[in-house]
């Protein structure tokens, strides 16, 4: 069942066009938003946010409508932004009781206990109680998911919340909002593929604010069924071979370079046909090349 | 508790923690220490400890203002440039709540800078003389004043913020104070252009320089301030909650819209009203200041050349007011109603049937009678008195003219009150025309301005002098005025006013007290009577040595030590009888100066009657100036005129010059009893103009030959 129902959106900024048409369905789950820089993804998540209004179309969270039931809507909400920055004079636990008070938990009781439960969840514990001046960028941004989480949010953003974790936070904040995923609507914005491979069924990718792809992660690998290929060439042609194709990765091997490319047709006759991953899927929509 | 107060809490508590929150405190207590070190270091006060408090008050409140200024403009727009807004604007918080709490914690800040300044003044203040609702009332006009503007301006702060999202929205803050120091600004800022502007700004600068009148304190303006910072702060309350509207205002509740856009015309009706108030005690005070600038502006070239030049002479009048009886009532604010008797004498040598009065023009004859038949008839400030019989020469016509009006008068753009009476103060200097004068007199001179003001006309007090001195016997009747009184004559034991002069009749009520210096009497604030009665001694030796050389009386009757406004405006009225000192007069005494203002009160400094008179001055100076024992670098008074940077060469000074150092040349004595001379033949000319030095000097030589 969809939770967020997208349709029609659009979002002008003076003269730019940032989002063109956006249709999108979004059901309980984690949803990956996906896109190079500039694509639109934070300003789709501003505005699912309520931090930016929008020109035209509809969307409706858990049946309310964005436009007319802003409020509403933020009673729902658990937002991280892309860059989090809480006031720097309280501590940490300061902080999440007055944003958890400002959230609408006007029990003490039952604030303090959800505070307490996401420090634990996100590892602030031993800091909980420092300014969050001193907090490093990795603590800061766990605090600011654990803001997000507060108040148990049915529809959860986050924008980029992996940035400037190490891995054993990042496998941490997976497990957590896995857990969470059961219950809630959580859209998660990243560039980082793996968080989304690892975590979400679903995925949209947008670029120049239009959406290019939505459906499962498993079939946006099948968008570049066909199109993946490896091959191998002399390190004197890299400068020619990353002019010609779209380059997923490369590595260097003696004086070869093997290539890993999307494109329609065999880049070289001795080219191999590979099975397309996620992030083979990602670039194939990005680029056209799709099968 | 709701989350207003909770953000408000949380807020503060963060403002707690900022290192900085402290300067603004230190650099207000660095301000006032200074003012106050350098007041109480002073052995002698010749200002007002309130004076001195409010002249430093105002740049003191600007420095406040900015700081609250900016503060605010920090609160609205901290967490938009740290991001963090973007985090509370997805929780469920009103753009009211979160604004408004925000704001609160400015305010609270800006209520913490006023009440810093309240208790520094409340303490300054009880060092002063003045009584317990007095310091109340003191207190109070700070506090509306600076409070007011405070709340205006953190107001003001926020809509930037909501308006601007950037760095500009703090620049606005010391702009926006900039066009509210240029819209008082009378002399070049916007209030040259129209004095209205004046009304323009987040404190009530209805004033001149200072709030602050002597002996009248603030009570002048403190009711006006009230009205101005009501109407400051009704407008304080409709920005803020404009600022809200523009806050995100896509995220705005439609309740909340329609409650703040419904809160916004209802508070614009009490703001209009008040505001609308205001402007119309302004605007009369104004309209009466044209009035006045329209009614006395002389005709022609001349007297526009003599209104800066000197004030104009009149002609001797065949008549004098021989004795002044006036029983003075004042049933309400500025309304005054007078009970007169006159005794007028004729001096003439022909029969003449008219006499002419002048009585300000606001003041309606409501009696004008006498035991012969007369009639009376009225022409702008003119009495003109028919007697049906001739009146003979050396005749005396005793007169009843009762007279009653509002004598409310005002000058400078309509800033500063010229005439008053009001419960605690009065102020009825003589040029305000209150009793009957003798003669067809100007009380005001007024002529077209050489400046872009927006009134278009320059005034001053017409010169009011009189050809002979008057008995008057004055009563202020009722016991409405509780305040103490003075008057140019002493009080006499029943209560009443009672004595002859020539000058006439100045009447002051207020924060006053008397001292005497000799046969002077000095009238002014408690707290500069010893320094104008150490002045006063200073002057009492230059007098008496005048008096023993000259042979008139010198040494005032009585010396009124006023605000520098009301000061200013009685000095074309020369007179040896009654001086207004201000604080200048009376703090800055320099022996090397004396000279000058001792002789500038028996002869002005006249162009227009010509070089003599100039010579015949500055030959007093340099007799004064040699009796003090000043050193001036030269031997005789023909080189120290001529230095004087008069004349560039020895043959451009006027002969008479060299002329009167010949008697120097033969003896100090010699030359005294010459200028002496000089100085009699000038007094007793009817035309100062007709004064010639060699011709005087030629009689001279005549007499001492005999």
């Amino acid at each position: 069942m969809n939770t967020v129902t997208i349709a029609g959106l659009h979002k002008t900024y003076r003269s730019t066009q940032a989002l063109t048409d956006i249709h999108l369905e979004i059901g309980t789950g984690l949803f990956g938003l996906l896109g190079p820089n500039g694509a639109g993804k934070t300003t789709l998540m501003k505005i699912l946010s309520t931090i930016l209004p929008y020109d035209d179309g509809e969307v409706t969270i858990y049946g309310a409508d964005l436009n007319k039931e802003g409020d509403k809507v933020r009673g729902l909400l658990g937002y991280l932004p892309q860059h989090f920055h809480a006031p720097q004079q309280f501590t940490g636990r300061e902080f999440l009781h007055y944003a958890g008070s400002l959230k609408g938990i006007a029990n003490r009781q039952e604030r303090s206990d959800q505070v307490e439960r996401l420090l634990e969840e996100v590892n602030l514990v031993p800091h909980a109680d420092k300014k969050i001046k001193s907090f490093s960028g990795g603590m800061a941004r766990r605090l600011g998911i654990a803001q997000a989480l507060l108040g148990n949010p049915k529809f959860i953003m986050l924008d980029e919340p992996t940035a400037g974790l190490d891995p054993s936070e990042r496998i941490r904040f997976r497990n957590v909002i896995e857990r969470l995923s059961k219950d809630y609507t959580i859209i998660l914005s990243t560039h980082i593929i793996s968080d989304i491979e690892s975590s979400c069924e679903r995925v949209a990718v947008l670029n120049n604010g239009q959406v290019l792809y939505q459906g499962t992660t498993g079939d946006l690998a099948q968008q570049a069924l066909h199109c993946i290929w490896e091959f191998q060439v002399p390190y004197a042609d890299y400068d020619r071979i990353e002019k010609e194709h779209v380059i997923i990765s490369s590595r260097r091997e003696m004086n070869d370079s093997i290539f890993r490319v999307v494109a329609r047709r065999p880049p070289s006759p001795h080219a191999a046909a590979m099975q397309p991953t996620m992030e083979d899927g990602y670039m194939a929509v990005i680029n056209g090349v799709t099968s | 508790m709701s989350k207003q107060g909770l953000i408000y809490r949380n807020e503060l508590r963060l403002l707690n923690r900022n290192p900085f929150l402290i300067l603004p405190f230190v650099v207000l207590l660095l301000c006032w220490g200074y003012v106050i070190f350098s007041y109480e270091n002073q052995s002698v006060h010749y200002e007002e400890l309130a004076a001195e408090f409010y002249n430093n008050f105002q740049w003191i409140m600007l420095i406040g203002l900015l700081l609250a200024g900016l503060l605010a403009v920090y609160m609205a727009g901290k967490d938009h440039e740290s991001e963090f807004e973007h985090v509370v604007v997805t929780y469920k918080v009103k753009n009211t709540e979160w604004v408004a709490g925000k704001w609160l914690v400015a305010q609270t800040y800006g209520l913490c800078l006023t009440s810093m300044t309240l208790l520094i003044q409340g303490v300054w203040f009880l060092n002063g003389s003045m009584g317990m609702e007095e310091w109340i009332r003191n207190l109070a006009y700070v506090c509306v004043q600076m409070e007011g503007a405070i709340f205006f301006i953190i107001s003001c702060g926020f809509l930037f913020a909501a308006l601007i999202r950037n760095m500009i929205a703090y620049i606005c803050i010391p702009a926006l104070l900039g066009i509210a120091f240029l819209a008082q600004a009378n002399s070049y800022g916007f209030a040259l252009v129209n004095p209205r502007f004046n009304l323009l700004t987040p404190y009530d600068s209805m004033y001149i320089a200072s709030p602050y009148d002597s002996i009248w304190g603030i009570h002048g303006v403190f009711d006006e301030a009230l009205l101005h910072q009501l109407a400051v702060f009704l407008l304080g309350v409709i920005i803020l909650f404009a600022a809200i509207l523009l806050f995100r205002p896509h995220r705005s509740l439609r309740i909340e819209k329609r409650m703040l856009m419904t809160l916004i015309i209802i508070l614009m009706l009490p703001a209009i009203l008040v505001g609308g108030i205001r402007y119309e005690h302004y605007d009369r005070a104004l309209e009466q200041f044209m009035d006045t600038g329209q009614r006395y502006m002389s005709k022609g070239a001349n007297g526009e050349s003599l209104f800066y030049t000197m004030p104009e002479d009149r002609p001797k009048y065949p008549f004098a007011m021989e004795r002044t009886q006036l029983n003075v009532y004042f049933p309400s604010e500025n309304w005054m109603k007078v009970d007169s008797q006159l005794t007028i004498a004729y001096n003439g040598d022909v029969p003449i049937n008219d006499v002419s009065l002048t009585l300000h023009h606001q003041l309606a004859v409501t009696d004008c009678s006498s035991h012969v038949q007369l009639s009376c008839s009225r022409d702008n400030d003119g009495i003109r008195i028919h007697f049906h019989d001739a009146i003979e020469p050396d005749a005396r016509i005793d007169l009843n003219l009762d007279y009653e009006g509002n004598i409310g008068q005002f000058r400078f753009d309509g800033l500063l009150q010229h005439a008053f009476v009001e419960s605690d103060r009065i102020y009825l200097p003589k040029e305000a025309g209150w009793y009957p004068l003798i003669g067809e007199r100007h009380l005001v001179e007024s002529v077209r301005a050489r400046d872009d003001r927006y009134v278009q006309f320059e005034v001053r007090n017409g010169e009011l002098a009189e050809d002979y001195p008057t008995e008057f016997d004055v009563t202020i009747m009722g016991q409405e005025i509780g305040i103490p009184m003075a008057l140019t004559i002493p009080r006499a034991k029943d209560g009443s006013y009672k004595g002859a002069t020539q000058y006439g009749l100045s009447l002051i009520g207020g924060n006053l007290e008397e001292a005497s210096v000799g046969q002077t009497r000095i009238v002014g604030h408690p707290e500069v009577l010893d320094g104008a009665r150490k002045t006063t001694e200073l002057y009492q030796e230059s007098w008496s040595y005048m008096e023993g050389w000259l042979g008139v009386p010198i040494a005032p009757k009585v010396i009124y030590i006023l605000d520098d406004d009301y000061q200013d405006r009685t000095r074309v009225m020369p007179s040896r009888e009654f001086y207004a000192w201000s604080v200048y007069d009376i703090g800055y005494v320099d022996a090397s100066f004396m000279p000058y203002r001792l002789v500038a009160n028996l002869i002005n400094e006249i162009g227009s009657y010509g070089d003599d008179v100039s010579v015949l001055q500055r030959a007093m100076i340099w007799v004064l100036l040699d009796h003090s024992g000043i050193e001036t670098g030269y031997g005789q008074f023909g080189d120290w005129y001529a230095a004087e940077g008069r004349y560039a060469t020895h043959e451009q000074k006027p002969k008479g010059a060299d002329k009167l150092s010949h008697y120097e040349e033969v003896g100090k004595e010699q030359f005294r009893q010459a200028v002496k001379y000089l100085f009699l033949h000038y007094e007793g000319l009817e035309d100062k103009a007709e004064f010639k030095l060699e011709a005087a000097l030629t009689a001279y030589e005549g007499a001492a030959s005999q």
